[in-house]
């Protein structure tokens, strides 16, 4: 009995509620991501949706890149988003671990050329075991690269470049000039905080 | 708008040794669609997590679920984790199978157990557990 009364008075509360068409931004072209729902377009800023760049683009070899979009401003009933980060799905990075190799996790915390302050994780995997000098160095050098890139970029062009892989590319070279690598992949990234309004 | 396009939520099953729990909510995460647990369709404790429990929750969450307009649904499994085990319960697989054959798309699977990069002492003690 109770567990009816219960059902009947959500769907009251579900019915006043009205469904939002959410967009990605500019920078993926203002994709459509989803819907989501809500008494008032108010509760809607501040939730962060999720999508893989596959979605997307409508690229299957990308369904490992998840991104995060975070709802900032809503108009009619379609709700628009800012980019707030992105991860690599565990299963893939899970897959890319080897035996009798390094896994060099390089964190960066940067302020990009528009002012935005991000984190970002560099995962280097080399093809065998490295010596710890080596792995300082290939640490020390992506660090420095990443560091120059976020200062010579704004953050629409970092995010394009580092889910699509471009700027794990150019680390790419700078790495293996110490040391044979297998894989670099930007495995995370994180909006710290947002330009300062001009 | 709203019937021109396929709509897609979020199942999260967080599969326990001792129980399962089934949240569905839209793709935010933020609005909870339906729920279920394990003690919600079996009257034993102990048969919380069973994977039988846990078919039926998906069918009854599968009911909800079609009944608010979805089509499909993206599934986070998850276990316990932590400091505890970290593969999810007997209940996750059933759960999953159900929520399919009742219907429903699934589309991506992922598994979401949290993970420490450290972890605190496992329980059990020095000398393991003895039974």
């Amino acid at each position: 009995m109770a567990k009816k009364k219960q059902a009947g008075r959500r769907l009251e509360g579900w019915k006043a509620k009205t469904w939002f068409k959410v967009h990605a931004p500019e920078t993926f072209s203002a994709a459509y991501i989803g819907d989501t729902i809500s008494a008032d377009p108010e509760n809607m800023i501040g939730r962060v949706m999720n999508a893989t760049l596959g979605e997307i683009n409508n690229d299957y070899g990308k369904q490992h890149v998840k991104m995060k979009f975070r709802i900032d401003h809503v108009a009619g009933d379609a709700a628009y988003t800012e980019f707030v980060g992105h991860e690599l799905t565990k299963d893939y990075l899970r897959s890319l671990v080897k035996r009798r190799s390094s896994r060099i996790d390089s964190h960066v915390i940067g302020t990009t050329k528009d002012g935005f302050r991000v984190h970002l994780t560099v995962t280097c995997y080399t093809l065998m075991a490295a010596d710890s000098s080596q792995i300082h160095e290939i640490r020390k050098r992506v660090s420095a690269r990443v560091a120059a890139f976020l200062a010579e970029n704004e953050w629409r062009t970092v995010t394009e470049s580092m889910v699509t892989g471009t700027l794990a590319k150019e680390l790419m070279t700078d790495a293996k000039a110490v040391f044979p690598v297998r894989r670099i992949e930007v495995i995370k990234s994180k909006l710290i905080a947002r330009a300062p309004a001009i | 708008m709203a019937e021109a396009t396929e709509r897609w939520g979020i199942a999260h099953i967080y599969a326990s040794f001792n129980n399962t729990i089934i949240t569905v909510t839209d793709l935010s995460g933020a609005e909870t669609v339906t729920k279920s647990s394990g003690g919600m369709v079996v009257k034993q404790d102990r048969n919380e997590s069973s994977p039988y429990a846990a078919m039926k929750m998906a069918g009854d969450v599968a009911q909800a679920v079609m009944d608010k307009g979805f089509v499909g649904l993206h599934v986070r499994v998850r276990a316990p984790g932590k400091g505890k085990q970290r593969s999810p319960g007997a209940g996750a697989q059933a759960a999953i199978r159900a929520l399919a054959r009742a219907g429903i798309r699934i589309g991506r699977i992922e598994d979401v157990t949290p993970v420490p990069h450290d972890s605190v002492r496992p329980k059990g003690g020095r000398r393991g557990r003895r039974v």
